[in-house]
């Protein structure tokens, strides 16, 4: 069973322009059984506000959970309003995170992260569960001016190229422009996104990444986002195209993802 | 304990909390409670052939509601009696199949297939804004309604409830019609029609534009509905609109609904409908109310 329970928020920061850390208590014994790349539903305490708010797992702590969320209207604005004490619903871990089954072999892949802005947070934690698989990660994180986690990256144990819009830090350009840009210049026995890449982005990042790791044989698993209403499946507001063989199929963003495989979803051109 | 026990159109609910069509969905709604305890469960709209639903985004909050525009994605009739129904039948509720169609012809097709299953009873769907051309034609306009009811009558001994639109001038003119066709009761009220606009893009936030608004914003309408709709006929009323708790439920049931639907307050809180129906039963104690019947004495106003 799932379920909604009241918890308390324990840690509510800025740590960068419009993006909040917030870390919420989360039951011990729930809180071990999420996957990288699940997310929880937040109820707001406002009845104009009905929806919840459907936020990645960024990292899983002891008894508490960490979410790293971007102001993006009245209910993450409400959200960032809530202080340390405050008391907030929230729901058992939802949807289906990311597949580590390939790292879990004796010959340990190399692996590749790829973040575009608020795509970054729900990767650190799979940063920390393939670091501790023995699994070499090279993370390439994209902002649009200021980065922000990415020391969290490095901390965990991940190689951080770093690429933004407008060339503060790192690469100038896009994380695929970065991308690229590496793979002309490596060796192909060395490939620089491994062999397997998990990614959660912008859609025309993921659109393009997925092109690419076609060309290099790369394995890719996206995280998709999508305008949700329930979060857990019954009102199939949050639809994506999956490829199929003969065709594509309308599959539940929240229930049946967020995390596909990336060369079976359909992008919109 | 009150006895919650109801019979709806000749069919036995344990107790007259059920759920609206496109907010319930057994395998997911399933995780959060038992849905035994429901007093019958409605499926989303079924039509003849599979639909794709619309583009997304298909959801926007609004002002103590949301709007959809899903747009009734579904298997269709085959593969629903096949994979769907089996499942929904295993539950220890009767099973209310809610149907879809654009044009006679769609509906008359999958009342058809229906009407040779398991199906406890059929929810005619006449009222959806999100369909061109479709399903809201029907409840706007009481001649077309009565023809639609009157070649399903033919074609199904199901109990048949006609869902209406609240996006009329008089909502009683639909009810009389499907009433005088033979339906077996009305639901009512369906979504209200729609529509947000994104101020920093400029545009609509629905992909579709418009959309169905759902939730307690619009609970005034569906108490004012269903009180016109129960002076109108005698046929069984299950209301819904904006219910989030048993008191808003005992409302609907005061202004002359005969069981209560819950629908948006299961997407904003999963396990609502089970709340709703503890609530309302705690409602009834409350008030001495011994049974369902009880509600009646009070309609009076």
């Amino acid at each position: 069973m799932k379920e909604v329970f009241c918890t308390k928020v324990l840690k509510n920061e800025l740590i960068a322009k419009g993006i909040y850390s917030m870390i919420l208590e989360y039951h011990e014994e729930i809180a071990c059984r999420i996957i990288p790349g699940q997310f929880v539903n937040l109820y707001l305490n406002r009845k104009d506000l009905l929806l919840p708010r459907p936020l990645s797992i960024c990292r899983v702590l002891t008894e508490s959970i960490n979410i790293v969320y971007r102001i993006s209207g009245s209910g993450t604005k409400e959200l960032s309003c809530y202080l340390p004490g405050a008391l907030i619903r929230v729901s058992s871990p939802l949807g289906n995170g990311f597949d580590l089954s390939i790292c879990e072999k004796d010959v340990k892949p190399k692996a590749s992260i790829v973040g575009g802005g608020i795509g970054v947070p729900p990767l650190l934690e799979l940063t920390h569960r393939l670091v501790g698989m023995g699994v070499s990660v090279q993370a390439v994180l994209g902002f649009q001016d200021e980065p922000y986690l990415y020391e969290e990256f490095q901390k965990a144990g991940a190689a951080v190229r770093l690429a933004t819009d407008s060339g503060k830090t790192g690469f100038r350009g896009t994380v695929m422009d970065l991308i690229k840009d590496e793979t002309s210049v490596q060796e192909a026995e060395e490939r620089f996104l491994g062999e397997i890449c998990f990614a959660c982005g912008p859609s025309p990042m993921l659109s393009a990444l997925s092109g690419h790791c076609i060309k290099t044989g790369t394995l890719l698993q996206v995280s998709l986002e999508e305008r949700m209403g329930c979060g857990f499946g019954a009102c199939v507001g949050c639809v994506c195209k999956i490829k199929t063989s003969d065709g594509a199929i309308l599959k539940k963003v929240c229930k049946d993802g967020p995390v596909f495989p990336g060369n079976e979803v359909v992008f919109d051109a | 304990m009150p006895d919650l026990k109801v019979n709806i159109a000749g069919v036995k609910w344990k107790n007259p909390i059920t759920v609206c069509s496109g907010t319930f969905s057994a395998r997911d709604s399933g995780d959060f409670y038992d849905i035994d305890r429901l007093g019958a469960i409605v499926t989303k709209g079924v039509s003849a052939e599979p639909w794709e639903g619309n583009p997304t985004p298909r959801i926007a909050e609004t002002y103590g509601g949301m709007l959809n525009s899903v747009g009734l994605q579904n298997l269709g009739a085959d593969r629903f009696c096949k994979e769907e129904l089996p499942y929904l039948k295993q539950f220890d509720c009767p099973v209310i199949v809610n149907v879809a169609g654009k044009s006679i012809d769609e509906y008359c097709r999958a009342v058809e297939k229906l009407s040779a299953t398991e199906a406890d009873m059929l929810e005619i769907n006449i009222s959806c804004p999100n369909i061109k051309e479709g399903g809201l034609s029907f409840g706007t306009d009481p001649v077309t309604a009565a023809r639609l009811i009157r070649e399903l009558r033919r074609i199904t001994n199901k109990p048949m409830i006609i869902k209406l639109s609240p996006n009329v001038t008089d909502i009683t003119e639909i009810a009389r019609a499907a009433e005088g066709e033979g339906a077996d009761g009305i639901s009512l009220i369906n979504t209200l029609l729609g529509m947000r606009i994104d101020v920093r893009t400029k545009k609509p936030v629905l992909a579709m534009g418009m959309g169905g608004l759902s939730g307690p914003a619009i609970k005034p309408v569906a108490v004012q509905m269903i009180y016109r709709v129960r002076k109108a006929v005698r046929i069984p009323i299950i209301g819904m609109g904006g219910v989030m708790t048993g008191e808003d439920a005992a409302e609907l049931m005061l202004a002359g609904a005969d069981a209560v639907a819950v629908g948006t307050a299961g997407l904003v809180d999963p396990a609502a409908p089970v709340r709703i129906l503890e609530e309302f039963e705690k409602y009834m104690k409350e008030q001495g109310f011994k049974s369902i019947e009880d509600f009646k004495y009070y309609r009076d106003f």
